[in-house]
């Protein structure tokens, strides 16, 4: 899944991918609790567009989709902070992640931002 | 046709001590267990746990011999209620631990199996009892006790 993350204000901690994974453990131990918190999420790729944005390619198991999901886009705060997650693709191929036939532009032949 | 469900666990709390299952038997309530039941599904499950269950979730008998509460519980939530039931090892401060006995569909079907239960494990201390005396006296409560719950049950 590529997910992004973005807070409302600047955290007053450092938003990295070991930061990363303890905010998607947190939302899913809020959301489905031990049981949820138990899902193996691996962090293949973490990226800071700014201090307080993010966007990340993240691992999880295929039959766990619907709770990491749910977990991640009913995250509204953590640590005091609001913050919104959400999921810009979910694909079982990294291929699909990183590039997607809806951003070609036939006409031109370019790929527009996506 | 759906038919609308009802699933009813009786759960045994064991107490390390007579002493301390006394206590906690005077200070349990119907309330006090339903949010007992309800934090370990929070811990264990989260907030879509306790959802599931929290509109049906209830505590119907708590009986003076065992601590046997029977919950009220819709049926595609029985296997997290069941493991959330296991994970309680405290009742307001006592240590204890909550053994699932029966899962049924009606309240009647937990009483009876209750009674089988209490007369097995009757039987059980008979046969370990030591002295003559002391087997016929629990021999005799035993009788008395069949007989009550026979009446009452109409088995």
């Amino acid at each position: 899944m590529r997910v992004t993350m973005a807070f409302e204000k600047e955290p007053d901690f450092q938003l990295d991918s070991k930061q990363f994974k303890a905010i998607i453990v947190h939302s899913l131990q809020t959301l489905h609790g031990q049981v949820g918190a138990a899902v193996p999420v691996d962090i293949l790729q973490c990226h800071s567009q700014s201090a307080s944005t993010l966007t990340s390619i993240i691992r999880i198991p295929y039959h766990e989709l619907v709770k990491v999901w749910s977990a991640l886009t009913l995250l509204g705060t953590y640590n005091g902070f609001v913050c919104i997650i959400k999921v810009e693709r979910a694909s079982p191929s990294l291929l699909s992640l990183a590039l997607s036939s809806r951003a070609f532009d036939f006409s031109r032949r370019t790929l527009s931002t996506s | 046709m759906v038919r609308f469900k009802n699933r009813y666990f009786l759960v045994g709390f064991r107490f390390a001590s007579q002493e301390e299952s006394a206590r906690a038997l005077k200070i349990l309530t119907h309330k006090s267990l339903v949010d007992l039941i309800r934090d370990a599904i929070l811990s264990l499950h989260g907030q879509y746990g306790v959802s599931c269950v929290q509109k049906s979730l209830s505590v119907k008998y708590i009986t003076l011999t065992l601590a046997s509460p029977l919950s009220d519980v819709r049926g595609t939530t029985i296997a997290q209620v069941w493991a959330a039931l296991t994970t309680i090892t405290n009742i307001q401060q006592c240590p204890c631990t909550a053994q699932v006995l029966h899962l049924g569909g009606t309240i009647q079907s937990c009483q009876k199996f209750l009674i089988k239960y209490n007369t097995q494990k009757l039987r059980g201390m008979l046969r370990e009892s030591d002295s003559l005396a002391e087997r016929k006296r629990m021999g005799e409560k035993i009788k008395a006790v069949l007989q009550r719950d026979s009446v009452a049950l109409n088995v």
